[in-house]
């Protein structure tokens, strides 16, 4: 059983900061971790592999420095790790980012299951693993939280909104993997240092994944940014109410009662 | 930009009823529309949809697709985008919306590499730009503390998945539009998932109710006491992210980002600390109360009400104080 | 339940294990007094014969690591070693709780097992003027619960504050400060452990100081039992320690206060500064140094101290049944005490949480929040 596991490296969500002049995000000095929902499908896919055996392929698209977390991938008990880099790759929105990975998987090829998390911490549109499913004209499987092998077929159970599916497919198929569903392992140190000492990560380029400057990255991206701004919160009374306890849930009573703002 | 195939809503039923949040979008497709001048097509599918598309047709659509099939009764991408792939081709729309549920959610993202569409994904806000009449959807981001406003440069229709409770249930309409009864071409062997097992548990959506109790990790983890205070005061409950990470209450009840808007009249918020991917989620709230044990919470400046203190002190005192009578509330 | 002792468990429990299993002679002592229930006879029945259903169940993450089992131990069994060992098996094989593993990955990513954002660490420390990440004569190390969780942090200030009353020299690490790594010693991690501890070894070293005082008797007990192995660790303090010699060359002298008048305190011997590491006179020296201070001493102290159900990564795992806080605290209620003191940001926090589920009046705070009222009023 071949698995391969799509993986992005997400910055530190409370390190951004935004710039209220230029209206950008400031990226400088903040740091990277693995994407949590990736951690768990890569989790996923290591237990299935405890289970029945094969292999499990990290894949990744992104710059050099992606290096290190893919490393740490494989300390976690990935097999292989391949890096999709190329500076034509950057500003992909999730129509050009699905395609270069699914270009990536399809020179892995054959596979029997791809993972992804269901979103990243950052842009968490949620739409890379369709998308990718989308280009590989496979069936794709949403909001796993569990996964076996019944016979021949992949056996997983959706969550969905307001209750929960269990759902029968045949190989090949995409699953995305939903957050927290699992405990992702941690790594063995002993792996890991040999995977950063000895372990060399295959990285494709735009070329080798047969692409031209205008099917990748920003330029073959579907939608632009017209304009970035920090989510405006509506202006709130902020009042404080204070006293004894008795005084501060008699205030509470009378707020809750329904009178609202203005009372 | 040739608008003249309207505008095209993704109807998304489950067992017999239709997705608040695809009346949502409904509603929203019908007021882009109305601005641009062209019709709305709502398309639904699966299996003994008659009902359903009379509601839909009395919500804003002029015309309703639908698309019949056992084949079609539970959602499976693949027969969904097969079909709704062909009506869009069919029906040529300048625009098509579906509610972000995770159906939605997984439809949109194969259609779009199928039609080779721009896919604006989670909108919390859909506009129409002046002169252009492009479409414009707020994508929130990075934990949802920063909006980006996008547009699709290429490809067409332009496509965006909105996030449930963001817009109004729109109101019943005297005007109807038509039944329009879609040929499916589907065998079988399209479908290559079987859904052996489904069940479904609906509760008091919290992105719908008037009143929302939500809890936090300042809860200490006992969410019987905020429990019970939605049980006095008549309110839904709901809890940050974390609680449900920690696998102490089901995905479906969290507010924020990565769950539902709230559009509650009153939102009391208890041992939440306010990160932004949380208040997001408040921002339609007419009231909000919040109780933190740290003055310094961030939750404050998102709040009306302000109470700095532990909320297995606060809340049994507020419960008690409604329970008695003669108490203060009216 | 499988019954079957296997020769290969049996070898590979007792290569971790060593001799320390030999001398029980199960006589069950240890499960009767342990506060937590967790059959530890069975567990050591289960290592001596190779039973892996015995000794690597889920009882073996219900151990607080308390030693009350070995002070009971008429054979003088290593107990706590024992249960380490049988850790470390059971997490090589992917046998130890979720939510310790995800305060594992929480260490290594933000450096903190504690929720809180790596670099907010060092937020506790604005306004008070302290030397952060600089060289000082004494380096004072808070650890995770303390540097994030708004109710320790007050331990903190109050430390801060008594230090510098004093006129001590010391700095802290701010938002530079790792995990000392207890948790990731107690899930029995070893690979990351090495690292962790050289990095913390060497992050001593370049501060220069001639010593660490803890806040936490857990990072006490890591930094003293389990860093040596790694490397020179500089002399670590608990700061009830540390003060108390202050007290005795008279650089901290606790003026009157009317709120500490007539006060009668009971003092809490926390598992890891008493049996771990024999601190017992040394809080309630600090605490009777308080003029018109009066400790009631409960039922079970010093050496028999009933655990509060934090320690070897207790804080972060659910318990089953009832919370031995609980019952610590009814002991509290019984001296008739106003205070219950203690001196380990866990106790503290499982201690106020008794109080609140028991229901009772007593106060729970730290021994640095009771001395930092009274010191620099009028004494110095």
């Amino acid at each position: 059983m071949k698995q391969i596991v799509c993986l992005k490296v997400t910055p530190k969500l409370e390190q951004i900061k935004f710039d209220e002049q230029k209206k950008t995000i400031v990226r400088e000095g903040v740091e990277n971790e693995i994407n949590d929902a990736d951690k768990n499908a890569l989790e996923a896919a290591l237990k299935l592999k405890d289970v029945i055996g094969g292999s499990v392929v990290v894949l990744s698209m992104g710059p050099p420095s992606f290096e290190p977390f893919l490393k740490l991938a494989v300390a976690m008990g990935a097999d292989d790790a391949v890096l999709l880099s190329d500076r034509a790759f950057a500003g992909a929105d999730t129509y050009a980012t699905s395609r270069v990975l699914a270009a990536g998987i399809q020179k892995l090829a054959p596979f029997d299951i791809v993972y992804c998390g269901e979103a990243s911490a950052d842009g968490s549109t949620e739409q890379v693993p369709p998308s990718v499913a989308g280009w590989l004209g496979i069936s794709h499987v949403s909001y796993v939280s569990q996964l076996s092998v019944i016979g021949e077929k992949v056996r997983a159970r959706r969550e969905i909104t307001d209750g929960h599916e269990v759902v029968d497919t045949n190989p090949p198929l995409l699953v995305s993997v939903q957050l927290g569903c699992n405990s992702p392992r941690f790594p063995d140190f002993r792996r890991k240092r040999w995977a950063d000492k000895e372990f060399k990560l295959t990285t494709f380029s735009m070329q080798d994944l047969g692409f031209a400057p205008g099917d990748v990255g920003l330029e073959g991206s579907r939608t632009e940014v017209t304009a970035l701004s920090r989510m405006r919160s509506p202006e709130r009374r902020r009042e404080f109410i204070e006293g004894t306890e008795e005084e501060i849930a008699r205030r509470l009573c009378q707020i809750v009662g329904g009178r609202g703002r203005g009372s | 930009m040739d608008s003249s195939g309207g505008v095209f809503v993704f109807i998304e039923q489950t067992d017999g009823t239709v997705e608040d949040t695809s009346f949502e979008v409904l509603g929203k497709g019908r007021e882009i529309a109305d601005r641009l001048g062209v019709n709305v097509t709502g398309a639904i599918l699966g299996e003994g949809l008659r009902d359903m598309a009379e509601l839909c047709s009395h919500r804003g659509a002029h015309t309703v697709l639908v698309a019949e099939s056992p084949l079609l009764k539970n959602f499976t991408a693949e027969a969904y985008t097969k079909v709704v792939a062909e009506m869009v081709r069919t029906t040529d729309p300048v625009m098509l919306l579906i509610g972000a549920t995770h159906n939605g959610t997984a439809l949109a993202g194969i259609l779009a590499v199928r039609l080779g569409a721009g896919l604006m994904a989670h909108v919390v806000d859909l506009e129409i730009e002046e002169g252009t009449g492009a479409l414009l959807g707020s994508v929130p981001g990075f934990g949802g503390s920063i909006v980006a406003v996008c547009k699709c440069k290429k490809g067409r229709p332009q496509m965006a998945t909105v996030r449930p409770g963001v817009f109004k249930l729109p109101e019943l309409t005297e005007e109807a539009g038509s039944v329009v009864p879609f040929p499916v071409d589907l065998k079988p062997g399209d479908i290559r998932c079987e859904v052996v097992e489904k069940k479904i548990e609906r509760g008091v959506s919290v992105s719908k109710a008037e009143r929302v109790v939500v809890a936090g990790l300042g809860c200490k983890e006992n969410l019987a006491l905020p429990k019970e205070l939605a049980a006095v005061t008549g309110s839904a409950f709901g809890v940050s992210r974390p609680l449900a990470d920690k696998g102490l209450a089901s995905k479906n009840l969290v507010v924020g980002s990565t769950g539902s808007s709230l559009n509650a009249k009153l939102a009391l918020v208890v041992g939440v600390s306010g990160a932004a991917h949380f208040t997001s989620g408040l921002r339609s709230v007419e009231t909000v109360v919040a109780v933190n044990s740290d003055p310094n919470a961030e939750i404050f400046k998102h709040a009306d009400y302000c109470v700095i203190g532990d909320a297995s002190k606060v809340i049994p005192k507020l419960i008690a104080e409604m329970a008695r009578p003669g108490g203060s509330s009216t | 339940m499988s019954q079957l002792a296997t020769d290969e468990f049996r070898q590979a429990v007792s290569r971790a294990t060593g001799s320390r299993l030999l001398a029980c002679y199960q006589c069950g002592t240890c499960t009767a007094i342990c506060p937590l229930n967790v059959p530890v006879r069975s567990v050591i029945r289960g290592a001596q014969l190779g039973i892996r259903d015995l000794a690597m169940s889920e009882a073996l993450w219900m151990c607080a690591t308390c030693k009350q089992c070995e002070v009971a131990c008429p054979r003088g069994v290593d107990i706590t070693g024992v249960i380490h060992a049988l850790r470390e098996l059971s997490y090589k094989e992917r046998k130890a709780p979720a939510k310790l593993e995800s305060a594992l990955w929480r260490v290594y990513e933000d450096g903190t097992a504690w929720e809180g954002k790596k670099r907010e660490r060092g937020k506790w420390a604005e306004g008070l003027g302290v030397k952060v990440a600089n060289h000082a004569q004494h380096l004072l190390f808070l650890d995770d619960a303390v540097s994030f969780d708004p109710r320790l942090q007050r331990i903190a200030h109050s430390v801060v504050k008594i230090l510098n009353a004093a006129g001590i020299d010391f700095a802290v690490l701010g938002d530079k400060e790792r995990s000392a790594g207890d948790e990731v010693y107690q899930i029995g991690e070893g690979g990351f452990l090495e690292e962790l501890a050289q990095s913390n070894i060497e992050t001593f070293r370049e501060t220069g100081a001639r010593d660490i005082i803890t806040i936490s008797p857990h990072s006490n007990s890591v930094f003293k039992d389990v860093y040596p192995k790694y490397g020179d660790v500089p002399p670590v303090f608990h700061y009830t320690e540390f003060i108390s010699d202050l007290l005795d060359h008279d650089l901290v002298k606790p003026g009157h206060t009317p709120e500490a008048q007539g006060l009668s305190i009971t003092y809490h011997d926390p598992c890891y500064l008493g049996r771990y590491a024999g601190v017992y006179e040394e809080p309630r020296k600090l605490l009777e140094s308080i003029p018109g201070v009066k400790l009631a001493e409960m039922e079970d102290n010093r050496s028999n101290a009933l655990c509060c159900g934090g320690g070897g990564g207790g804080m972060y795992v659910e318990s089953n049944g009832e919370r031995p806080s609980h019952r610590r605290v009814a002991q509290a209620n019984d001296t008739g005490a106003l205070v219950m003191a203690t001196a380990c940001p866990f106790c503290v926090l499982n201690f106020e949480d008794g109080v609140k589920t028991v229901g009772s009046r007593i106060k729970v705070m730290d021994v640095a929040e009771i001395l930092a009222v009274c010191v620099g009023k009028g004494g110095g």
